[in-house]
């Protein structure tokens, strides 16, 4: 997961930061999901198959 | 210097975006150019006093990390920062802080082209020395243990976090610096930031708690007076206050304010020549604090002899019913003579003075909440 998120990072520089703060650790209303799943360890591994969402959660006026 | 031939740039901070308003040479007519960032919640806007076209902007979103955008060509074109504020990275197992927002924005001196300094929620003073690209966390403040202990946590900051703002950087000497922590008090640096000082003798804090303490100071908006640079004039949470260096005790001046209206606020505006007159914006600071125009009737009220006196200056302005709050950043002052003056409101309305607050007129209605006004003569 970290090696996907810094190669996101280097293909739209800034995105990770915005997405994960400066202590590693998901920002509120981040969420990532792994074939569904919900995860929030950067250090899953992945396979070349799996299906990764970054969904940002909206709330508030 | 008086700069009577240039036109006003006015930058407008709201909670969904940035505004500019570009001022015709009698400042009677303005034009509109925004949204820019509609939907990102925009903190401060500032634009380089060196060189008249590199501006900054602080911004978050509801859902986003904070970032920074930038622009080099006074606000037509952005990008965002390459690396803004963040906090140092602390070992896995200790609790580390992230930077919610950066919230204030502050040039660096006039012979640091480049330097700029930025305050965060929580508190955090941060530098750039590349234009505002990337940033450095000035960890003789960020990381003194004092100074964390008087930052106190997320519980003792203002409804939307603790934040440090009021970075000054005195015009004779660029390691001479100021800053306020809401809450956490007044500070000074003279080598850079790499060591400060509390400078919080002779305010007040809440009543019953110790005014010793430093955690219990809460300073609203700091400003230095340009033509002499050992004055500053401060709104705080208890009152208005004068301080003449190298005295290092300020005197409440906001006990010559009338009774009726006190002198709670947040915003505090100095001239740009004179000294001894600067201006606040006071709200109600009565009962469970409303914090809204005194009666339902704003007023600016200025001094013109250093706080031994005040006149309230309302020509214009709604007689009535005029539920108005005015954020520390949100009004501010051009250099030219007669003196503009510029504030901002939650409820999105824009005003001016064209005349050192003798009458005031109204700019724009129907804005978002707005956050912060600066005004550039370009």
């Amino acid at each position: 997961m970290a090696e996907l998120l810094a190669d996101l990072d280097r293909q739209f520089p800034g995105i990770r930061h915005r997405m994960i703060d400066e202590q590693d650790q998901i920002r509120p209303h981040m969420r990532i999901f792994v074939n569904g799943e919900q995860g929030f360890d950067l250090q899953q591994a992945l396979a070349s198959s799996d299906v990764v969402q970054i969904i940002q959660a909206l709330s508030g006026g | 210097m008086v700069t009577a031939a240039k036109k006003v740039l006015l930058q407008v901070a709201t909670r969904k975006g940035a505004w500019l308003f570009h001022g015709d040479a009698a400042r009677r007519k303005w034009r509109v150019d925004g949204p820019h960032f509609l939907g990102h919640i925009i903190h401060h806007l500032m634009l380089d006093p060196r060189d008249g076209r590199t501006m900054l902007a602080a911004a978050s979103t509801g859902h986003l990390g904070p970032t920074l955008f930038r622009s080099l060509d006074r606000g037509r074109k952005w990008q965002e920062v390459k690396q803004p504020p963040a906090f140092a990275r602390v070992p896995e197992g200790e609790q580390g802080r992230v930077v919610n927002h950066s919230f204030w924005l502050t040039p660096g001196h006039a012979s640091q082209s480049g330097v700029w300094y930025a305050g965060t929620s929580p508190h955090g003073l941060f530098r750039s020395d590349d234009g505002g690209e990337s940033w450095e966390p000035l960890s003789g403040l960020n990381d003194n243990p004092q100074y964390r202990e008087w930052m106190g946590g997320p519980q003792d900051g203002t409804p939307d976090g603790p934040k440090l703002h009021s970075i000054i950087v005195d015009p004779r000497d660029a390691n001479h610096l100021y800053i306020g922590m809401s809450s956490g008090g007044v500070h000074e640096s003279r080598d850079g930031g790499l060591n400060w000082t509390p400078l919080i003798d002779g305010l007040e804090v809440v009543e019953m708690f110790d005014a010793s303490k430093v955690w219990f100071h809460d300073p609203h908006c700091i400003r230095i007076c340009p033509s002499d640079p050992d004055r500053l004039y401060q709104q705080n949470h208890c009152g208005i206050y004068r301080l003449d260096r190298p005295s290092n005790c300020w005197t409440r001046i906001g006990r010559k304010m009338p009774k009726s209206v006190g002198d709670v606020g947040f915003p505090m505006v100095v001239h740009p020549r004179d000294a001894d007159t600067a201006w606040v914006f006071p709200m109600d600071g009565s009962s469970v604090w409303p914090r809204v125009s005194v009666a339902g009737k704003p007023a600016a009220y200025v001094t013109r002899n250093g706080g031994k006196t005040w006149q309230r200056q309302d020509t214009g302005l709604p007689q009535a019913q005029a539920w108005w709050t005015v954020k520390r950043q949100a009004m501010t002052n051009d250099s030219r003579d007669p003196v503009g003056l510029y504030l901002g409101t939650t409820g999105g309305e824009l005003w001016m003075s064209s005349n050192e607050g003798s009458r005031w007129s109204c700019i724009a209605r129907h804005l978002p909440e707005i956050y912060a006004v600066q005004a550039a003569l370009v």
